[in-house]
């Protein structure tokens, strides 16, 4: 448990660090625009730093899905039903994402 | 300013206020938004997806240094975060309909209520029967003592997380403070206990948001690459920090900041 953790923190994060230096190679002297105006759609590097965050929202996920299976294997009924429930309820908001967005990046 | 520029303060700041939050046990999180907002004039669900994106990540990395230490209950964390995945799917799900200048005010209320809370005195509790039937309570090693502790008033804990869970979603944050709130103060866990379970479910809360926010188009990846890599190298230092050093002066001078930020978000809510 330690070393997913860990091991899945560092993969997010080095993703994230990968798509940033190549977004900032690419686009670096661009003026950068976070206003509430449209933001322009930058592509080069955003592939990664999406995987990154989904790495990284997985994450808790994969958590749950193991402590469901340790909980079903000690016959742990109720903690099996609770953690399958909260695992349920994240593999919902994460497909409503991931439907969606996963390669693309902003279709208006 | 160029998007050079533009990373390099946001990785700057974020840097700052990862430390400052993990040096003071505080959190840096929860900061990160009024600076976004206020310093780089960031739009404010812009930067409510950045913030609940740096939120995870120092969640799951704080859990991977607490559970070796004991302190993280993680059969509370999953019976808690229950509570707090639902209310953060529906908080997640209302955040383009809640008004921006609401937005800004339950922002800076909930930055104020971070700045109540006082821990308890504690002392041995029993556990009530609803506890004890989900196997609530636990032991803590306090330097070398094991001592049993008891959890109490479950109902009304898991009612306070799934409205911590909603403003989770809502507003990008952890809602550690009120996740602790219901842990120490109305649950009866130890302190400690509760800040790192509280930590613990965190992560769960905020991954229950993050698929909503990539729906809802709050997620901007660009800008949270800096906010994510500041916040996270910021965390490590300061954690490491934190061991060694009294911080009280620290944490006051960090409350007043946030205090004043607080001010802040509540002054541009009721003037927009």
């Amino acid at each position: 448990m330690k070393y997913l953790l860990r091991i899945g923190v560092c993969v997010a994060a080095l993703l994230i660090l990968l798509g940033g230096i190549y977004f900032l190679i690419e686009n670096g002297t661009a003026p950068a625009r976070y206003g509430s105006e449209n933001v322009e759609t930058q592509k080069e590097g955003i592939f990664f730093i999406n995987l990154g965050i989904i790495v990284l929202s997985c994450i808790p996920l994969i958590c749950m899905l193991l402590a469901f299976i340790i909980y079903a294997f000690k016959k742990d009924i109720l903690y099996a039903a609770l953690s399958f429930v909260v695992a349920a309820l994240l593999t919902y908001s994460l497909m409503i994402g991931f439907g969606i967005h996963f390669f693309l990046s902003s279709p208006k | 300013m160029t998007n050079i520029e533009f990373s390099l303060i946001t990785f700057l700041g974020s840097l700052l206020a990862g430390g400052l939050g993990a040096m003071t046990g505080l959190g840096g999180g929860i900061v990160i938004t009024p600076l976004l907002v206020f310093l780089m004039g960031v739009d404010i669900r812009f930067a409510i997806g950045a913030s609940l994106v740096a939120v995870i990540a120092t969640s799951i990395g704080s859990t991977a240094i607490n559970i070796s230490s004991g302190f993280t209950n993680i059969r509370s964390g999953i019976f808690l975060a229950t509570a707090t995945t639902c209310g953060a799917i529906i908080g997640a799900f209302l955040i383009n309909d809640v008004p921006t200048s609401a937005l800004f005010i339950l922002f800076g209320l909930v930055l104020l209520i971070a700045l109540l809370h006082t821990p308890r005195k504690e002392k041995e509790v029993i556990s009530s029967k609803l506890a004890t039937f989900l196997e609530l309570d636990g032991t803590i090693d306090d330097n070398g003592v094991i001592v049993h502790y008891g959890v109490r008033r479950v109902a009304l804990g898991w009612f306070i997380m799934l409205i911590a869970g909603f403003f989770s979603g809502l507003l990008g944050i952890g809602s550690g403070a009120l996740n602790v709130l219901a842990m120490d103060s109305i649950m009866k866990y130890p302190f400690k206990m509760a800040t790192a379970t509280s930590n613990f479910i965190m992560g769960i809360t905020g991954a229950a948001s993050i698929g909503i926010y990539f729906y809802s188009d709050i997620i901007e990846p660009t800008l949270i690459m800096p906010v994510i890599l500041g916040v996270f190298l910021g965390a490590i230092v300061g954690a490491k920090i934190h061991a060694k050093i009294e911080a009280k002066n620290l944490r006051r001078l960090f409350s007043i900041l946030i205090f004043l930020m607080a001010l802040l978000m509540i002054y541009r809510g009721i003037r927009s």
